[in-house]
């Protein structure tokens, strides 16, 4: 039970990844395309590609830090009272710092634009922290099924 | 409603195999076994005793059923465990969300525009040089030319023909070299008669040394020979009127080029047929090379095939030769085509360079094209870039100002797969262009190009497709040309006091060839450059 468990709830992050990797390849990159004027020395293609590169980038690594945070929670505290698990939110807000990395990384090197700049940086943000919140939401170690925030709201009852 | 545990779910599942073959019942067993742990070390069903049949035993069509059946049992366990695992409003906001997500794309995606034929290839292509060529040269053997090759030390003429031989088998790896001596009528040169050109003899023979009659030799000339004429060019003004029509309509409405090697030699003798009362003098030049009396080569063929030719002759010693020039008239000013796709924007302002394979229906291999998208919302978008630029070496001097003639067309969506390109007159207001060549003086080597789109003008959203052909604003000769030409007023100076007779000029000479030059630019204009924009515009 607990392997089928783990694989459910590890299937699951990657399902979060795969409906964003979708959102970005088939909305906010041609939604960019029609909003983002890009100004001498690249090609939009070259700049769309790039734009996919870096926020692909971005949610494999809050997807990444979802993970980690699963093994750390499920492996490494060993919990078993959840209601203990609230003091641990500090550490699921530092493993929000690798998908805000990420973010940072991805807006410093996509190369400038001249205008449309609001939206890339507001895809970025949104990308990495929705999918690390999502990740981390519904596919929580059960010990930790109420740390993150909305958690309980969005989990109440189970 | 409470929902069912996983292990229950398994253990139904696996009775239910249970009734359809021994191997279910191995496999749902399997499957229920980790539940059977959490359930607190419950007892295992009893028809788990029965797993130990042979595998063997099992017939194949009964093997497949029972394996389907036991995939479909795993399934449903799978389902219930997520069923079990996340609650229903969780469910349905991830597939929810999937459902967008995938809509939404799907919208996007059917949303790809239709595109535009590519241009089409360039009508005028700049021919490379032969692989092997014919190449037919005539001696002016009239009276006039005989004063090249009676000075007392060898001339620039004289040592002129042995080269022009050398310049074909050198030139060309199968060249072929024919000879003939021309003036009232043509005669071939068989052999090696063609040296005779350099003793007087040559031009004593009273059937060929009256008058130049090149037209007759032009009526002879074979298109896809090179033709060498070698003359002093002494031409009135109906000869250079006739001359230059037959040029024109032989050669350059053919695409041909016409070039002119001009030299200036040692000279003694008589210069007949000056002016138009066709006066006489006797003329002998000095020590100093500009005294030297002009002959000329004068080639028909292709731009580089003549080129060519005037190359390996300068290479083989005519460049020693003080006094020399070339120019070469043709449709081209340039070899290469401009590579426009391949050059980075200087300035792009308000406007995206998109790859020309989003606006191109079909496979463009060109380097002419540059593709742009200009977003809702804009006035006006500008954009500028700048290329190396390779003149042809001794071709017509123009101005470094470009005059840019503009077509433009709108694509329509006619049903068909791709856009029928409309020629649209409101599209031509939306785009200026500036183009000019760099430095301000020749020699030329950049071509800068910059374009102003009004986006206000065009008529309505959607893919706009312009062709630019850069032509110079003005063209002029080379200056040697206006130095070497005689005047028809100094003449009557000269008939007045003979001694004063500046033979190192030639009659009509820059008549002549801006006649040839203007039925070069009237017939087939010459371009710097030829580009195409395509402009998808969304208002």
């Amino acid at each position: 039970m607990d392997k089928l468990k783990h694989i459910g709830l590890i299937v699951g992050m990657a399902f979060v990844f795969f409906i964003f990797a979708l959102l970005i390849i088939y909305v906010e990159d041609p939604f960019l395309d029609s909003k983002v004027t890009t100004g001498a020395n690249i090609l939009m293609d070259e700049w769309r590609q790039l734009f996919r590169y870096w926020a692909v980038f971005g949610i494999s690594t809050a997807v990444l830090a979802a993970l980690i945070w699963y093994a750390w929670g499920q492996w490494t505290v060993n919990l078993n009272d959840w209601t203990k698990a609230n003091k641990k939110r500090i550490v699921w807000l530092l493993f929000l710092l690798l998908p805000c990395c990420a973010f940072l990384m991805g807006w410093l090197l996509t190369p400038p634009i001249q205008e449309g700049a609001i939206f890339v940086t507001a895809f970025y943000l949104a990308n990495n922290l929705a999918v690390y919140l999502l990740a981390t939401v519904f596919f929580s170690p059960s010990s930790f099924k109420y740390t993150p925030w909305g958690a309980v709201t969005l989990r109440r009852g189970w | 409603m409470e929902p069912a545990s996983v292990p229950s779910v398994m253990a139904k599942a696996a009775r239910k195999a249970c009734s359809v073959s021994p191997f279910v019942q191995s496999a749902a067993a399997q499957a229920t076994a980790p539940f059977a742990k959490e359930e607190g070390g419950r007892k295992p069903a009893k028809h788990d005793e029965s797993l130990t049949v042979s595998l063997q035993s099992l017939r194949y069509p009964e093997r497949f059923y029972a394996v389907s059946n036991s995939y479909l049992a795993f399934m449903r366990i799978i389902t219930k465990h997520i069923s079990s695992t996340f609650r229903v409003h969780e469910i349905r906001a991830l597939t929810a969300l999937t459902l967008f997500c995938l809509l939404t794309g799907m919208g996007f995606s059917s949303c790809a525009s239709k595109r535009l034929p590519p241009p089409a290839e360039p009508e005028r292509r700049f021919s490379p040089v032969s692989e092997a060529l014919k190449v037919d040269l005539f001696f002016d053997a009239t009276l006039s030319m005989q004063g090249f090759v009676r000075t007392p030390e060898n001339s620039y003429y004289q040592r002129m023909i042995p080269l022009l031989e050398r310049g074909v088998i050198e030139g060309w790896r199968g060249g072929e070299a024919s000879f003939y001596e021309f003036g009232d009528d043509i005669a071939p040169l068989p052999g090696r008669d063609y040296l005779d050109a350099a003793r007087p003899t040559f031009y004593s023979n009273s059937k060929y040394n009256k008058k130049t009659f090149i037209e007759r030799v032009i009526d002879r000339a074979q298109l896809d020979h090179l033709t060498i004429i070698i003359t002093d060019l002494f031409q009135d003004n109906a000869d250079v009127n006739q001359l230059s029509e037959k040029l024109k309509q032989k050669f350059i409405v053919n695409n041909l080029a016409v070039g002119v090697m001009a030299v200036r030699s040692q000279y003694l003798g008589v210069v007949y047929d000056v002016g138009a009362e066709n006066y006489s003098f006797g003329y002998t030049s000095k020590e100093k090379p500009e005294t030297g009396r002009p002959f000329y080569l004068l080639a028909f063929g292709s731009h580089a095939n003549i080129a060519h030719y005037f190359a390996t002759l300068g290479n083989s010693g005519l460049n020693a030769f003080p006094e020399k020039h070339v120019l070469i008239l043709s449709s081209f000013l340039t070899s290469e085509p401009s590579p426009f796709t391949s050059t980075k924007l200087k300035i792009a302002d308000k406007l995206s360079e998109i790859s020309s394979s989003n606006v191109f229906a079909r496979n463009y291999s060109g380097e002419q094209v540059k593709a742009f998208k200009i977003t809702k919302g804009q006035a006006k978008a500008k954009f500028s870039t700048d290329w190396a630029y390779q003149p042809l070496p001794d071709g017509l001097d123009h101005s470094s100002e470009l005059t840019p003639i503009i077509q433009g067309w709108k694509g329509e969506d006619t049903g068909a797969r791709e856009l029928f390109p409309s020629e649209n007159l409101q599209a031509l207001k939306a785009l200026t262009i500036t183009a000019k060549l760099l430095p301000e003086n020749a020699p030329y080597d950049r071509l800068q190009v910059a374009g102003d789109i009004n986006v206000v003008n065009f008529p309505s959203a959607g893919l706009y497709f312009y062709r630019i052909l850069l032509r110079p604003a003005r063209y002029s000769l080379p200056h040697w040309v206006a130095v070497w030409n005689m005047g028809e007023g100094e003449i009557e100076k000269w008939h007045l006091h003979p001694a004063d007779f500046d033979g190192s000029k030639t009659y009509n000479l820059e008549n002549f060839l801006g006649t040839l030059q203007g039925a070069v630019l009237n017939t087939t204009p010459p371009e710097v450059s030829e580009i195409y924009c395509y402009i998808r515009v969304d208002k």
